[in-house]
């Protein structure tokens, strides 16, 4: 089109011409540190924090991973279904539980599970979908992540309810909670009255511990 | 209809009145019901600086059979005690006479004397005046002793406030009718009481009848603890309980009929009490446990007495088959049958508490809790706390250091009843003047505020710390801040820097915008499977590297621009930076991510302060080899250090003017702690290594680069946790060398390790305690340590309280001898860092005094606060910990330069010491530091800005007005020379009809800018 000799009106090249002098970068001197304007930043950043949420016509569940590792549905929002979805490279997504801190990985039998510690495992490919909903495939298996629900159709014959592959993720509605504090400092001893010190005063602080060396 | 009206109105006002006079039974309960919401840092809460009101009764109290020993001599008569003392404690026969204060009557004076007491409450022993206990001819010499006490005291003007019966009941009593059990008893008892109004009624104006009558039936009749020692017959306990309130209420109308009218004095019984707090503060059931426990004890006395005259319905409902009635005529002769409430908390009424009704729920010591219940159950009475105190093992002698606590606790509560809840308590009675014996305890428990070692002949009453504390807080009629002076009004020094602290920086190792990296072009979502599909034959241009390509700094610094600070501390990480540990791997990328974070901020007027080598607990960040190697404890670390810093210097000394090398090296070391030997070879090598680097600045890059280095030290101030003790002053000075001289001295002042810490090591080698060694550095390195650094910096969170500890074995911790006390009176976060903000400004004029006038930097100052929001700990503490740095300042003339928050975001699961939460949601103090930073500390209201910024400012905002509206302004241009453009190609076209020339030059025009679209496009 650009090479064509046909007149094209004055007006829309100046206006072209405008737009494009618009995004070169501004000059160093006088920018101001990355203003939230951009459309790249629409998503909050690089991390959301959602629910993973999927249904059928009986059911409606939300991915969740126990503290003991073990991935279900749940029918409603838990502190154990709220992920922190995180993208590592184009296209590809990791998932934390926020409570547990375990990522959503995938065994090389499909099978998913809660990991302490983060692999190529839990990697995984997020499709979006024309409904909006996504699926999520395992970057190493090609297999995608799906729950089952607990039960089948109301008056079902017994057949296993077929499994669910489309997420949709939803913002919380769970408050976030404050993690328990897993410091042995913490929480004062009982009160001990037979004891010439019964609040515990001395032996509670027997090292120096600085703030700073906590982190 | 008016008179009917008015009865209305009348009986309206008297169910008012008597709502409000006799408070109703169970109304304790609300003191249970506390708001769950309560600020930390609630002023009604905290430790109160106040004095009593001004006729406030001090006093001291002991029980005759606990210290007059003498149990034979001139004539009494034994006791239950005596008889039960020598069935069940034969061990303790050599320690019989106790403190024999039969013998030692002036020396009982002399302790009084030395306290500056205003009365003292002491008991009359029944058997001494009476061997028998029947009123018959008293025993003249103990008769004559109790004069001689009383007309003593009248002498020093130490009022006395006598007890009749505090348990010792003539045995003869106990061995004719059971003792308590018998009604009998109460006659006999009333008669012994009037003979002692008779005799010293004149002098004598302050009357206790029994001392706990819970214990006295409790543990003589139920658990067999105390004299008599009967047990198990639960209608036995609740028979004497039943007699005691009898013999006590006749006894006060009997000095109130017949003595009151011209002794003019008062008369009560002791009550105590233990007090408890319910499991969920929410929760009914547990609330009416407490009050049920409350009033299984201390109701079962005071509700007859201090109440209605009858038992609590508690009692009644659940004890009714054990519990006698009172008839009403008994009811109403009993009821109001006491001119005070005279308490007990102690304790006796604690121990064994198994033998307590405690419901399920939990034990507490709060004094001023259980002062809230008696005003709401019993109408507000007058108290006198006619028993207080804790114990102390028997071993402990003058050092009593935890008693001091204890008592600095339960008097600051009693002040606070009286302040804050309008608690009428008119004197309290400490508990006990000597060390006695202690019932079951015998001798091996101490409850006295002055030491008897009841194995000397003398006897001596040596005073222990909690007498000295005592006896000043009687000197001041309450408590008094010594430490701080009134707050200061005014400001910092305009070059003044205003910091946050920040751990390691996570660098992002790749850029987090492969959008700008990738030259291919794609198609989403052509097919409906919601992919990318790459255009092939195209290729974009890519657009060379800038820091926008690293979205986490973007984070940053929306988080930096909130508070508003000058300068913004941060760590790199060394072992991403040199994954090797030496330079021939350097993460280039890694480096580039810190460069900008260093100039994005410099964009937002926020300048660097760059740690190089931040370690913690979790993480202790040397490169993997080096950590393989032995980290810290082997030497070529400390090259490795010093390549490292040369490289950081190097890339980023341009933008950065402020570098600490590592921070907290007295921590660091202390994680090397299998041995002493290990840990002060790791400091001796983290010492050269910031040497190193510190004259690598000097020599290679401050000529150009300008900057200053030093390293940060956690610079905690102590305190003696016993202020009356030397040897826990000597423990604080040798806290201080052994925590902050250790690195400080070698580097600020001599070059060497501080002498008073090396000869104490020696000392405790030669008695064999420890085979520590301290290195010593050659003359080389003595040369190069010293004077290595180029201000002060210290990282300062809270002051300990430290006790002098002898310790055996080769560790740090154990070389300097120190244990440490929690002051639970003082504010502490919930990590138990106490609250202490004049503690920064004797650590600040410690450090001028010890190193000189050097310049300081506040590298670290903050606290944990459980609130994710409204942090009001975290408010509190910044603004008492920066106005004790602004009196350092101006009236210490320590020269301080910065002032560092610690920190600016806190991690998940970690204790809560950010600004913002881990997921960077702010919290109210980020205002309250805003404001300080804005005003520049705490000017007065009439004070000018000293710093004269108006020219700067009044350029800035049209500078400010271009910045914000850029697009606007950008987008105006655009119109404009559109218009502009548009308007001279109209005149051009129009010039040229007018002329009738045909436009057969108009294609001239649109050529060139074909030609620079395609330049651009490609």
């Amino acid at each position: 089109m650009w090479g064509s000799s046909t007149p094209v009106p004055a007006e829309s090249w100046l206006l072209l011409a405008a737009l494009m002098w618009g995004t070169r970068p501004p000059a160093p001197s006088q920018a101001a540190p990355l203003q939230n304007s951009s459309p790249l930043y629409q998503f909050d950043g690089q991390v959301r924090l959602r629910h993973l949420y999927t249904a059928n016509t009986h059911t409606q569940l939300y991915l969740e991973i126990t503290p003991q590792g073990e991935v279900r549905g749940a029918p409603d929002q838990t502190p154990y279904s709220l992920m922190e979805i995180k993208a590592v490279k184009p296209g590809v997504i990791r998932m934390q539980g926020m409570k547990t801190l375990l990522f959503l990985c995938m065994d090389p039998s499909g099978h998913l599970h809660g990991a302490s510690s983060y692999s190529e495992a839990c990697n995984f490919q997020e499709k979006v979908q024309r409904d909006g909903y996504n699926l999520y495939f395992s970057e190493t298996r090609n297999i995608p992540v799906s729950l089952r629900p607990a039960e089948g159709p109301p008056g079902g014959r017994g057949h296993p309810a077929p499994r669910l592959f489309h997420f949709l993720p939803m913002v919380s509605r769970v408050p976030v909670e404050p993690v328990l504090l897993e410091y042995d400092f913490y929480g004062d001893p009982p009160l001990d009255v037979e004891s010439s010190d019964p609040l515990s005063m001395m032996g509670r602080l027997s090292r120096v511990l600085s703030p700073s060396y906590i982190f | 209809m008016c008179g009917r009206r008015l009865k209305i109105s009348v009986a309206l006002w008297a169910f008012v009145f008597i709502r409000t006079v006799t408070g109703l039974a169970g109304e304790g309960r609300s003191v249970w019901k506390k708001d769950l919401n309560f600020s930390p840092v609630n002023g009604t809460q905290m430790f109160l600086y106040d004095t009593f009101p001004k006729k406030f009764l001090w006093g001291v109290g002991t029980g005759a059979f606990q210290v007059e020993g003498s149990w034979r001599k001139d004539g009494k008569g034994s006791s239950i005690w005596d008889h039960f003392m020598h069935s069940d404690f034969r061990d303790d026969a050599s320690t019989e006479d106790s403190s024999n204060s039969y013998t030692f009557l002036d020396k009982d004076l002399s302790a009084l004397d030395f306290l500056g007491v205003t009365f003292y409450q002491f008991s009359i022993s029944w058997p001494r005046l009476f061997p028998t206990g029947v009123v018959a001819n008293a025993n003249e010499k103990g008769l004559h002793y109790y004069n001689t006490l009383i007309d003593s005291l009248v002498h020093r003007n130490i009022e006395p406030i006598v007890t009749l019966y505090h348990w010792d009941l003539p045995l003869a009593l106990q061995e004719k009718y059971g003792g308590w059990k018998n009604e009998s008893v109460i006659d006999i008892f009333s008669d012994y009481a009037t003979f002692c109004f008779q005799i010293f009624g004149d002098r004598v104006k302050y009357w206790i009848t029994i001392h706990n009558p819970y214990l006295v039936a409790w543990h003589g009749y139920g658990t067999g603890m105390h004299a008599p020692g009967e047990r198990g017959k639960i209608t036995a306990v609740y028979t004497v309980g039943h007699n005691l309130i009898k013999a006590h209420a006749k006894i006060w109308h009997n000095y109130n009929t017949r003595f009151r009218p011209y002794q003019k004095g008062f008369l009560s019984i002791t009550l105590g009490s233990h007090w408890i707090e319910p499991n969920k503060s929410d929760d009914t059931l547990d609330i009416n446990k407490c009050q049920q426990s409350m009033e299984r004890v201390l109701g079962w006395f005071a509700k007859p007495i201090h109440g209605d005259g009858d038992y609590p319905e508690e009692l009644k409902n659940k004890l009714y088959s054990f519990l006698p009635n009172f008839t009403e005529a008994e009811k109403n002769y009993i009821k109001g049958t006491a001119d005070f409430f005279a308490f007990s908390f102690g304790p006796n009424n604690f121990k064994p508490p198994n033998t307590l009704a405690k419901m399920g729920q939990n034990l507490s010591l709060n004094l001023r809790e259980v002062l809230n219940w008696i005003k709401l159950e019993y109408t507000n009475p007058r108290i006198l706390i006619a028993e207080n105190g804790w114990f102390t093992d028997s071993h402990v002698k003058t050092e009593d250091t935890t008693a001091i606590y204890m008592m600095k606790n339960f008097i600051n509560k009693v002040l606070q009843a009286i302040k804050y809840d309008r608690i009428d308590v008119f004197g309290y009675t400490a508990w006990s003047l000597l060390d006695g014996f202690e019932w079951q305890h015998a001798y091996s428990t101490r409850r006295g505020l002055f030491y008897v070692d009841f194995n000397s002949k003398q006897k001596e009453r040596i005073p222990k710390s909690s007498a000295l504390y005592y006896k000043e807080i009687i000197q001041e009629n309450g408590f008094f801040l010594k430490e701080s002076t009134a707050a200061l009004q005014g400001q910092f020094p305009c070059d003044f820097s205003w910091g946050i602290t920040e751990s390691v920086l996570k660098a992002e190792s790749v850029a987090s915008s492969p959008q700008f990296c990738d030259p291919n072009l794609y198609l989403w979502n052509i097919t409906g499977d919601g992919l990318l599909h790459r255009v092939k034959g195209v290729k974009l241009r890519t657009r060379p590297a800038q820091c926008t390509d690293f979205v986490s700094i973007k984070k940053q610094l929306d988080l930096l621009e909130k508070m508003k600070v000058t300068h913004y501390r941060f760590a790199l990480d060394w072992s991403l930076i040199l994954p090797n540990g030496d330079l021939s791997a350097i993460n280039r990328q890694v480096l580039r991510y810190y460069r900008c974070v260093i100039s994005e901020l410099l964009k937002l007027n926020i300048k660097s302060m760059v740690t190089l080598y931040y370690p913690t607990h979790a993480y202790l960040g040397l490169p993997g080899p080096l950590l393989q190697r032995g980290g810290w404890l082997n030497q070529s670390t400390v090259q490795a250090f010093q390549n490292y810093a040369a490289l950081c210097f190097q890339e980023l000394g341009d933008l950065v003017k402020l570098w600490i090398t590592i921070n907290e090296p007295n921590r660091l070391s202390d994680v090397y702690n299998s041995s002493s030997n290990d840990t002060y070879q790791a400091a001796h090598n983290l010492l050269i290594a910031h040497a190193r680097a510190w004259q690598i600045y000097d020599k290679q890059y401050r000529s150009f680069q300008h900057g200053r280095v030093s390293l940060s030290l956690h610079s905690d101030w102590a305190e003696p946790a016993n202020p009356y003790f030397n040897s826990h002053l000597k423990a604080v000075e040798r806290f201080l060398q052994f925590e902050i001289a250790w690195f400080a001295d070698p580097v600020f002042k001599t070059g060497d390790y501080p002498a008073a810490m090396r000869q104490y090591i020696v000392s405790k080698n030669k008695k064999g305690l420890s085979n520590s060694f301290l290195p010593y550095f050659t003359d080389e390195e003595k040369k190069l340590v010293k004077g290595a650094a180029d201000f002060y910096a210290l990282n300062h969170f809270t002051t300990r309280f430290v006790i002098h500890e002898l310790q055996n074995g080769s560790w740090y911790e154990f070389d300097r001898d120190v244990q440490f006390l929690q002051d639970i009176t003082c504010l502490s976060s919930p990590s138990r860092l106490a609250v202490v903000p004049w503690g920064m400004r004797k650590v600040l004029k410690w450090i001028k005094k010890t190193y000189g006038d050097i310049d300081v930097y506040i590298t670290a100052n903050g606290i944990d606060d459980q609130s994710l929001a409204n942090d009001e700990l975290r408010n509190y503490y910044l603004g008492k910990y920066t106005q004790e740095v602004l009196k350092a300042y101006h009236i210490d003339k320590v020269k301080i330069r910065g002032y560092y928050a610690f920190k600016l975001t806190e991690e998940k699961s970690k204790p809560r010491f950010g600004f913002f939460t881990s997921d960077s949601r702010a919290k109210s103090s980020i205002q309250i530091y805003n404001n300080l930073i804005s005003r520049n500390g705490f000017p007065g209201e009439y004070s000018s800005d000293l710093c004269d910024q108006s020219e700067e400012k009044t350029q800035c905002t049209f500078c400010l007005f271009l910045s914000q509206e850029k697009p606007l302004i950008f987008f105006g241009c655009c119109l404009f020379s559109s218009f502009v453009l548009l308007l001279t190609i109209i005149i051009f076209h129009k010039r040229k009809r007018r002329k009738l020339y045909r436009a057969k030059n108009f294609q001239h025009i649109c050529p060139p800018f074909k030609k620079g679209h395609k330049a651009t496009l490609n």
